[in-house]
This record gives C-alpha cells, sequence and structure tokens, in this order.
C-alpha cells in the first residue's frame, strides 16, 4: 500500500496555501520534500495523518480516505504512522523516557519491563544515552528533536513522516540519522516522507525527490533527475543560487 | 509520588465527608451514637409546627420535631417528637404546640395537663397510649393570632348587623318588644360580664383565653341577633337615632383593635390607645343612655341596664390597663 | 467596503456570529469529551493528578478565602444588627450565607482563577507547541487524555473543596463572634442552628458541582481553541478566567431562581 495525495487544496482564511496537487509515495520508499521556507510543506504533511482536513481533494493512506476516516479509524491509522514534528513538541510535562513510552502504552500486550526496552533501545537509535530521566527543558534543541524522533519509530509504524529531523543538528548527528532512516527503510520497509533543507541529506537518504512550490508540486523526480534538473527554479533551490530565479515564473 | 497523592486526595475527600456529615447532623440538633427517644402526639391541627422545630420540657430544649403527618382516618395530627437521651413522659403529660418567637418558629412544650386545665387537649384513647413501645401523647395547639382576629371580626360583623337591627327595631316605640329587646340586651351584657370579670381575674390570662371571650361575645351576640330577629319581624321599619350611628363608629372601631392585635408587642401601646377611644365613646353613649337621651336611652331609663354597662365598660377599661401594664401576661409571646 | 454608517450594525452581526461559533465549538468539544468517555484506558490513570491538582492544591486559597469571608460577616452582621436583632442572629448570618452563597460562590470564583487560568495556560501552551498534535498521532483522543481528567476532577472535587471552605469560613466566623465581638459560643451556635436547613447544604453541593464543571470545562475549551503563541496563551488563560466568572455568577442567580 502508499500514500497517495488527489489534487489537494487548503486554504487558511483567504490565503490559499496548497492550490491542487497530487503526489503518490510508493510502499518502501523514501520521498523528501524540500522547497521554500513557508510553502505549506508542514501543512502538506500534517493531512496525512489527519491533523488538518483538505478543503477540497482527497489523501489516501493504506488506500483509506483519511479525510473520511472516524475517531477510531483515525486512531488505527495513526497506530501505523509515526510522525516526527518540526519543533519536536515533547509532553513538556514528562521524562523524555515517558515521552518515548507513550506511543507503546497504546499497543495492548506490552509490559512495563518490554517498553523500557523498548524505550532505551530507540533513545540510543538516535545517539541519546542516559537522559530518560531528564524533562524537555532540560535539553538542548537538537536533542529534544532526536527525542523526538525516537518517540515516532517506538512504535515501529509502517509510515514515517519526518518534518525536517535533520535541521539543526551537528554534521555527525545528520549522518547518525541519515544512516538510521535508511536503515529503517531497508531492514523494516518503512515509507517515510522527509521534509528537508538539505539537499545532501536527501540525495542520500532518498528515492525521489519532490519541490513544493506556490501550492503546487513544481517537479517530482529521482535523485538523479532532481540533481540535472534544467528547471532554473529548481535549481536555484538546489544549488543555494538566487540569482538563477531572476525572471522565472 | 503517587502513594502521597493517593493519601492526600483520599484525605481530604474523607475530611469533607465528615465535615459535611456530621456539621449537617450537628446543626439539624441530631447527634451519633446519642440515645434518642420517641415520643409522639396526636393533635387535631398542628398550626405553624414544622419538622426541625424545638421540643421543650419546663423551658429547656430537649429534641426537635420530627415528620408530621395526617393519620390515615383523617381525624388527627400525628408528630413524631426525637428526644434527646432517655425520656418517660409523665401519666398525665401533654403537648402545647405554640409559637416560639415572632419570626414564625413554633414549639412543641411537654407539660402536666393539670396545670392548663382550660386547654382541650386531645384525648389519646387509653388502648393507644402507648404505640409500638412509643408513647402518645395528646396535643393542644394555640390559636395563632390571626385565628383570634378572625373572630374578633365576626363579633364586629354582628355588631354591624345588631345595630342595623336596632335601627329597625327600636324606631316603634312599642312597649312590649321593647320590653324583649330589654331582656335579650340584659342577657347579652351579664354574658359579657361574667367573661370579662373572669378574665381579668386570671392571673395567667392567655391569648386562648382572649379568644374563648370573644368566641363567646360572638355566640352571645349570635343568640341576640336572633332574639331581634323576631323582634325584627313584629315590628315596621323607622328613623335611626344618632346614638345608634355612633354604634356603627364603635363596631368600625372594634374591628381596627382586632387587626391590630396581629400586630407585634410594640405597637401594643397604639391598639390600647384605639381601644381607649373605643371604650371613650362607649362611655359616653352609656351616659347618654343613663341620662335617658335618645330612643334607646328613653327606653332603659327604667332598668338596671345601663348601669351594668357602665360597670362592664369599666371592668373593661381596667383589662385594657393590665394589658398595657403587663402585656406579657396576655399575649404570650417571647419575641426573642 | 460598507458605509461607515453599518459600521456598528456591521460589528453586532460579528459579535452574534462569533457567540454562536463558540457556542457551537463548546458543544461540539463538549460532545467529543462524553464521547471519550469510552476511553478508560486515558483518561483514569490521569484522574488522580488532577483530582490533586484542582482539589487539594486548591485547598490553601479556597480556606484563606473562606477565613475572611467569615470573619468579616461576623463582624459586619454585629455592625448591622443592632437595637433590636437579637446577637444570635450573628451566627444565623454567617451560617446561612457561607452556605447557601459566599463559600460556593467565592470558592468557585477563586478556582476559576487558579484552576480555570492554569487549566488553559496549560492547554493552550500544549496546543501552540503542538503537543496536542502530537498527542494525536501517537493515537490519544486529547479529549480523553486532557479534558476528561479536569472536568471529571472538577466534578469530584469542588463539592469537596467547598464543604470543607464553608465549615472553615463558619468555624472563623464562630471565633470572631467570640473573640472579638462578646458573644457567646451557644449563642452563636444557637443562631446557627435555628433557621439551618438540610436542603442548603444539598443547594450548596449542587451549586459547586455545577462551578466544578464551568472552570475546568471553560479552562479546557479557550485552552483547546488557543491560536497564536504565547501571546495567544495570555489570551486564552484572560478568556477562561473572564468567562467562568461570569458563568458562575449567571449560574448562581439560575439556581437562585430554580432551586430556591
Ligand atoms: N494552523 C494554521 N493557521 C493559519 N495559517 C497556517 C497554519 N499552519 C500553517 N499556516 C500557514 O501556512 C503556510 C505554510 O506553513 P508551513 O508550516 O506548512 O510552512 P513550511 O513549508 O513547513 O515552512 P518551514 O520550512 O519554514 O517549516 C505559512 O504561511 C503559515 O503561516
Ligand atoms: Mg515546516
Amino acid at each position: 500500500m502508499s500514500i497517495e495525495l488527489l489534487d489537494v487544496h487548503k486554504a487558511f482564511g483567504d490565503k490559499e496555501i496548497l492550490k491542487g496537487f497530487s503526489l503518490t509515495v510508493e510502499d518502501g520508499e523514501t520521498l523528501s520534500v524540500i522547497g521554500y521556507s513557508g510553502s505549506g510543506k508542514s501543512v502538506m504533511l500534517k493531512h496525512i495523518i489527519g491533523l488538518m482536513q483538505a478543503d477540497r481533494g482527497s489523501v489516501h493512506v493504506d488506500g483509506k480516505d483519511v479525510g473520511a476516516l472516524g475517531g477510531s479509524g483515525l486512531t488505527e491509522l495513526r497506530r501505523n504512522v509515526g510522525y516526527v514534528f518540526q519543533f519536536a513538541a515533547l509532553f513538556d510535562s514528562m521524562t523524555i523516557g515517558e515521552n518515548v513510552a507513550m506511543g507503546l502504552h497504546r499497543i495492548p500486550d506490552m509490559d512495563e519491563e518490554e517498553i523500557e526496552a523498548r524505550v532505551r533501545e530507540c533513545l540510543s537509535l538516535v545517539d541519546l544515552h542516559d537522559v530518560c530521566d531528564r524533562y524537555p527543558a532540560e535539553m538542548s534543541g537538537g536533542m529534544k528533536k532526536r527525542a523526538g524522533l525516537a518517540r515516532a519509530i517506538a512504535t515501529g509504524p509502517k509510515y514515517l513522516l519526518y518534518d525536517e529531523p535533520t535541521t539543526g543538528l551537528d554534521p555527525v548527528t545528520v549522518k547518525v540519522i541519515d544512516r538510521l532512516n535508511i536503515r529503517l527503510k531497508e531492514e523494516l520497509g518503512v515509507t517515510g516522507i522527509v521534509i528537508t533543507h538539505d539537499m545532501d541529506s536527501a540525495y542520500r537518504i532518498s528515492d525521489r525527490i519532490a519541490m513544493l512550490y506556490e501550492g503546487k508540486m513544481r517537479v517530482v523526480g529521482t535523485v538523479e533527475e532532481i540533481r540535472n534538473s534544467e528547471d532554473p527554479l529548481v535549481r536555484a533551490f538546489v544549488e543555494g543560487r538566487p540569482e538563477l530565479m531572476e525572471g522565472v515564473s | 509520588m503517587t502513594p502521597r497523592r493517593e493519601l492526600l486526595v483520599g484525605s481530604v475527600i474523607l475530611a469533607s465527608g465528615v465535615v459535611g456529615v456530621v456539621g449537617t447532623l450537628w446543626l439539624q440538633g441530631r447527634g451519633i451514637g446519642r440515645t434518642e427517644t420517641e415520643v409522639h402526639v396526636l393533635v387535631s391541627d398542628v398550626g405553624q409546627l414544622a419538622q426541625g422545630n424545638a421540643v421543650k420540657f419546663r423551658g429547656v430544649s430537649i429534641g426537635r420535631v420530627g415528620p408530621i403527618e395526617v393519620e390515615p382516618a383523617g381525624d388527627a395530627v400525628r408528630i413524631h417528637l426525637h428526644l434527646v437521651g432517655e425520656f418517660l413522659p409523665a401519666p398525665d403529660a401533654g403537648v402545647v404546640l405554640a409559637p416560639e418567637s415572632l419570626f414564625g418558629d413554633w414549639q412543641a412544650e411537654i407539660v402536666i395537663r393539670s396545670r392548663f386545665p382550660n386547654f382541650a387537649f386531645y384525648e389519646v384513647p387509653p388502648n393507644r397510649r402507648i404505640q409500638g413501645g412509643v408513647h402518645v401523647l395528646g396535643g393542644f395547639t394555640l390559636p395563632d393570632l390571626s385565628r383570634l382576629t378572625a373572630v374578633a371580626d365576626e363579633v364586629a360583623q354582628n355588631l354591624a348587623v345588631l345595630t342595623d337591627r336596632f335601627d329597625k327595631a327600636f324606631s316603634d316605640e312599642t312597649a312590649a318588644s321593647l320590653a324583649q329587646a330589654i331582656d335579650n340586651m340584659e342577657e347579652l351584657t351579664a354574658t359579657l360580664k361574667t367573661v370579662v370579670e373572669e378574665e381579668s381575674s386570671q392571673i395567667s390570662g392567655t391569648a386562648e383565653r382572649i379568644r374563648i371571650a370573644t368566641e363567646e361575645i360572638a355566640s352571645t351576640l349570635t343568640a341576640a341577633r336572633s332574639s331581634i330577629d323576631r323582634l325584627d319581624a313584629m315590628l315596621a321599619s323607622g328613623r335611626v337615632d344618632s346614638i345608634l350611628d355612633n354604634t356603627v363608629a364603635i363596631t368600625a372601631n372594634f374591628r381596627g383593635v382586632s387587626g391590630d392585635v396581629t400586630l407585634a408587642v410594640d405597637r401594643l401601646e397604639s391598639t390600647l390607645t384605639s381601644a381607649d377611644s373605643t371604650m371613650a365613646r362607649l362611655s359616653r353613649i352609656a351616659a347618654r343612655v343613663e341620662a335617658g337621651e335618645g330612643s334607646i336611652g328613653r327606653l332603659l331609663v327604667d332598668t338596671t341596664l345601663a348601669l351594668r354597662a357602665g360597670d362592664l365598660l369599666e371592668q373593661m377599661s381596667s383589662l385594657l390597663d393590665d394589658i398595657r401594664a403587663n402585656p406579657r401576661k396576655y399575649v404570650r409571646l417571647s419575641i426573642f | 467596503m460598507t458605509h461607515p454608517a453599518l459600521e456598528p450594525i456591521q460589528s453586532v452581526g460579528r459579535a452574534v456570529l462569533a457567540l454562536v461559533r463558540a457556542v457551537g465549538q463548546g458543544g461540539y468539544l463538549a460532545a467529543g469529551a462524553v464521547r471519550a468517555l469510552r476511553n478508560t484506558d486515558i483518561w483514569a490513570p490521569h484522574i488522580l493528578t488532577q483530582m490533586y491538582q484542582i482539589g487539594v492544591a486548591s485547598l490553601p486559597i479556597a480556606l484563606f478565602v473562606a477565613m475572611f469571608t467569615g470573619i468579616v460577616l461576623a463582624l459586619q452582621a454585629s455592625y448591622t444588627l443592632t437595637g433590636g436583632v437579637p446577637a444570635y442572629f450573628v451566627g444565623t448570618l454567617v451560617g446561612k450565607t457561607m452556605i447557601l452563597e459566599l463559600g460556593p460562590v467565592l470558592t468557585g470564583l477563586a478556582l476559576a482563577g487558579r484552576v480555570g487560568g492554569s487549566i488553559a495556560a496549560e492547554l493552550g501552551t500544549m496546543r501552540v507547541t503542538e503537543q496536542i498534535d502530537a498527542l494525536e498521532t501517537l493515537a490519544y483522543d486529547p479529549l480523553a487524555y486532557l479534558v476528561v481528567p479536569r472536568v471529571a476532577a472538577g466534578l469530584l472535587m469542588f463539592p469537596v473543596v467547598v464543604a470543607l471552605a464553608i465549615a472553615f469560613g463558619v468555624v472563623a466566623g464562630w471565633v470572631t463572634s467570640m473573640g472579638l465581638l462578646d458573644m457567646g459560643s451557644a449563642q452563636f451556635v444557637k443562631g446557627l442552628k435555628i433557621f439551618f436547613d438540610p436542603f442548603d447544604v444539598t443547594f450548596a453541593m449542587i451549586k459547586s458541582v455545577s462551578f466544578g464543571l464551568i472552570v475546568t470545562g471553560v479552562g479546557s475549551f479557550f485552552g483547546f481553541h488557543t491560536v497564536g503563541g504565547a501571546e495567544g496563551v495570555g489570551r486564552a488563560t484572560t478568556r477562561a478566567v473572564v468567562v467562568s466568572t461570569m458563568l458562575i455568577l449567571v449560574l448562581d442567580a439560575f439556581w437562585a431562581a430554580v432551586l430556591l
């Protein structure tokens, strides 16, 4: 199964953010989404897990229409989808350990010991050690981000939605996270959508890359296709050269 | 952390439960683990008595009034009294229901019936004096001041009718009918006099006594009226004497007096002033009657009735003086 | 766009629409919370914490308010009831007023600030930092996880806090009467008992349960619908306190009209 967005429109008030585009993410594939800040990447991602509803068009995950799912259907879907928030969104009244364990408590038949073991395992996967009893306020931005990733992968979801998992991390940790992404895809067959501003990282982890521009998908292609794109807008973004954009619509 | 919180939450809830239950019981005047004696009272009417009112014995509060229900037969009301501790009522015990204060609160007082010979206590049949171990006492409800007023109103009405009759009856000065009228009046005043005499000699006059007095006045007047009705039939209608006009005014005044009785004791003074002027008027009329003025006067000069009326009025004003001096003797209300 | 003269009419329309929308959202939230009651496994573990937060932790402020209310009632009663009115009426006045009115209402108002405000601020912060969204992505119903335990704890603990506050206030009035007013303890107790009606307690408890619902419900509502960062959280908190304060007073009048 897969993730399918069909002609998705979304506006906040009279500000149109998503202007109708379609996108399919195949099973076991990792797709990176790039685009200018404020172009609606996070908004798009939230539609997939049902945090936002499309004004027009539809989103299908595992063949189910997310917008039409009721409470229990949505809960069921969310058990299979992990979401890494752009700003971590850790529960600040809980320790890191409790944060990571949150999703695990929703799994029946998992006892406290198993949960604890799983929490440690996930935290070490993101290169965090001995932070179980710390509160989010006592951690750095990058550490929080990784804890958020650990929380998302803890339940072993089939789909992982990453909202800028590596932004703000040091180069070494970026590599660790990228390697984790690749491992999840290759070993567990996880389907992923990664929002990123880091082109090197995108090239490393993606099967395909899509660029969101002014509410539509400007381009969707393999890493090679993006690298060799003739589109000045894509090149301006990928190569970080704003001068290429002059005179382009 | 959790066990401590459980402890705190639990103890706060328990504390409030205890405070709520114990406080409510305490304020209701009940106790926990205290022995309680239940006594029942049968009475024909409870007046304003309500659940929760105080039960007194020799002036001491010894319990609370419990549920009040009409007996299945509908001929009496059963009042449950919840008394603190052991209590064995005397064989001659009765219960007087009366106002405790001017705020409308009533009380049930357990008394010895022989001390209140005038009170018509409910007679509990001997076989029902103890039911299931509970003593059943007969009760008597003191009339409310409002009832006194009703009776007084009736008296006033009767007086008005009487005046009306006088108007017709005495216009024609027929000797035979006059004699009969005089007889009737004599009868009336005699009764009034004895009543007033009895009342002024009572040491602990009560509202009840006033009620009995007014009731007797009322029935006497009714009797008088029926006599005069007969008289009326024999006589043709005629003109009115000015004295009769005065009688109308007296009637009105009497109404005022009876209305005022319901007011608080601090207004007794003005009530008495009003009564005073009624008395003054009566005396004036009596004086004129004695002097043989007017048609009634002329009719009565040769009888002792006028004298007796004067006598009666004197007694009544001394009674009023006494009421003024010792209001509590007559108005059995402890305001506070 | 519109003629300036029509602006006032337009603003009336806007206000009514906003009110209708708020009532609708409130109803939706309430219905959701009722539906969320099914998810016992989500909300039950948090009841205790909330009972502690809303009940036990609110006791100091509630008792503080009640104590001074009792003292002031006793002093003012003795000041007002002069000439002819018996001294024991101080007890009646303190008891009746504490039980029927000031105990529940002042506790309700104090807790509107303390409990309602903190619920709105907490849920508001969670909303703007996407913690509520995060709960959803972890397959938790946020209504079951956040709103149900708070409202349930409010319903359970408000009567508890109010009962203790009433008792404390009456005792404070009692002590004041004996200490400052030169009044006998027996007199105060007589006044306390003479007009006591057990229904008064029921009335106070009904009121405090409804205040518990209002304070926690309104706090949750504004917290849940917070938009716009730290400023939004501040706005939500203020609104929660203002609205629940007003609703408490309206509800107070409502109960008095319906039950007394
Ligand atoms: N809940 C919301 N209400 C109103 N406007 C919103 C909301 N969420 C997002 N927006 C608007 O939608 C636009 C896209 O936001 P979004 O967060 O998707 O950007 P983004 O592409 O993720 O940017 P970045 O790379 O900086 O994270 C922004 O202009 C933002 O102001
Ligand atoms: Mg974003």
